[in-house]
């Protein structure tokens, strides 16, 4: 009997989605395959298509949307008074902002928890899918894992505790950055290095502090982020010191950076 | 976000869980930026697409059933009120939008050339055609879902697909240079 075109197309479809043996199919269904196989290929060239880029002035309209839109609609009885007291954020929010950009910086004040904390990640992934290069790249790391660190402390100083997830994703960033590092020339290696090295200076002196003001409890919780982050300041320092030999060092930093980070999941 | 993340995520938001609404928005905006892009071109699929989210913010405390199908759902329908207000802009050019994509991308010219006969070919569907297409092979969204968005049945569904495809591939064919090949 003859194979009908349009079923045999779609389970070779169906088989090339989901990792199938399309072979098979095509096998099993020769009268029809030299007109099927060149379908399933265009079919994969279309999923291939370029995805475009968010543009801020798209970011900001989507922004303001969200923000405008929260302020206007009711919430359930049951989460009212949790929803009012962050509308009432978002409304506070927006007083202080004028136009998209603005609340694109309203946005960068967010922690975990906040409104807008999805869109300031969101605006962070199309930030750094519009940077060309791993130096920018590494840059925008080791910024983002400086945010992390910041969204940490204004947590804990709003009485939100220790969040050992920002931490942690501070100390990851860290390693992202130090793997973009050691894909470079030797000159963006030191660059990155060094820009690192500061970095971990900042954190430890930020983590220190928070120490100092934490109770034993919350010391505890903090004690193997701020090990961990000396471990790094080490770590950096011999990388940053005069050495042909700096790509391996970045490599070896990233991969002590990496088991120190395994540790403290295991911890968790 | 995978399914087992999708699904509460999904819960919280419809029970006015603000966080997790603005979550769903921004794991889905560069999906449906993309398929606004491929729809109706660069030129307006951000603000579509920023009004597909101002719908999914007042209706999701109603939405039922797959996400990804409601959410697409709501694209279809932006984009068929568009086409209806402004009927001058139907021919969105996908060209356009594949050349906006590839244009600061570091590739050899002969890819890029594929791509925009890819894009051209897309141009050539019936909207109908073009609309599945972007669903099902853009977006990889399930004839399950397709079936949800668009009303078809999942015969109706086989079929279109058979013929959104051989028009591109014919069409496809008739461009290739000429070097006593068959295509």
């Amino acid at each position: 009997m003859a194979s009908n075109l349009e079923d045999v197309l779609d389970l070779c479809l169906d088989a090339a989605r989901r990792g199938g043996d399309l072979e098979a199919i095509l096998r099993h269904h020769a009268d029809v395959a030299g007109e099927v196989r060149p379908l399933v290929s265009l079919a994969g060239e279309l999923a291939a298509l370029p995805a475009p880029q968010p543009t801020p002035e798209g970011l900001a309209k989507l922004f303001a949307h969200l923000a405008a839109e929260s302020g206007a609609r009711p919430a359930p009885a049951r989460r009212a008074h949790r929803l009012r007291r962050r509308l009432v954020a978002a409304a506070a929010t927006l007083l202080v902002v004028v136009g998209g950009w603005g609340l694109l910086n309203a946005a960068a004040a967010a922690v975990p928890g906040d409104l807008l904390y999805p869109l300031k990640r969101l605006s962070e992934r199309v930030s750094y899918a519009l940077t060309l290069g791993s130096e920018g790249r590494a840059e925008l790391r080791i910024e983002f894992a400086d945010e992390r660190l910041k969204e940490a402390v204004r947590k804990y100083q709003r009485g939100g505790g220790i969040d050992r997830r920002l931490l942690a994703a501070m100390l990851e960033e860290a390693v992202k950055a130090l793997e973009q590092g050691s894909r470079l020339s030797p000159t963006g290696r030191d660059l990155v290095a060094r820009r690192l090295a500061c970095s971990c200076e900042f954190q430890c002196s930020v983590l220190n502090q928070m120490a100092a003001q934490a109770s034993d409890a919350e010391r505890a919780t903090l004690e193997p982020y701020r090990s961990a982050c000396h471990a790094r300041c080490t770590c950096m320092q011999e990388a940053t010191a005069e050495d042909k030999a700096q790509a391996d060092r970045l490599s070896e930093a990233a991969e002590r950076l990496r088991r120190l980070i395994s540790e403290l999941r295991e911890d968790r | 976000m995978d399914h087992t993340e999708l699904v509460p995520t999904v819960e919280r938001a419809r029970n006015g869980d603000r966080p997790a609404l603005a979550e769903l928005c921004a794991e889905f905006y560069p999906r449906v930026l993309r398929f606004m892009h491929y729809r109706v071109g660069p030129r307006f699929a951000e603000d579509l697409a920023a009004e597909v989210f101002l719908k999914v913010v007042r209706a999701i405390g109603t939405q039922s059933g797959s996400f990804p199908a409601w959410l697409f759902r709501i694209a279809a329908n932006v984009v068929t009120d568009h086409f209806r207000a402004s009927a001058t802009q139907r021919e969105a050019s996908m060209t356009e939008a594949v050349l906006e994509s590839v244009a600061s991308r570091d590739q050899p010219a002969a890819a890029v050339a594929h791509k925009l006969d890819i894009a051209r070919a897309l141009e050539q569907l019936t909207d109908d055609q073009r609309e599945l297409v972007t669903l099902k092979f853009i977006e990889g969204l399930s004839n399950a879902d397709i079936g949800e968005i668009t009303g078809r049945s999942p015969e109706a569904i086989r079929v279109l697909q058979f013929r959104a495809l051989a028009a591109m591939r014919q069409f496809l064919s008739r461009e290739e240079p000429s070097d006593g090949k068959q295509p």
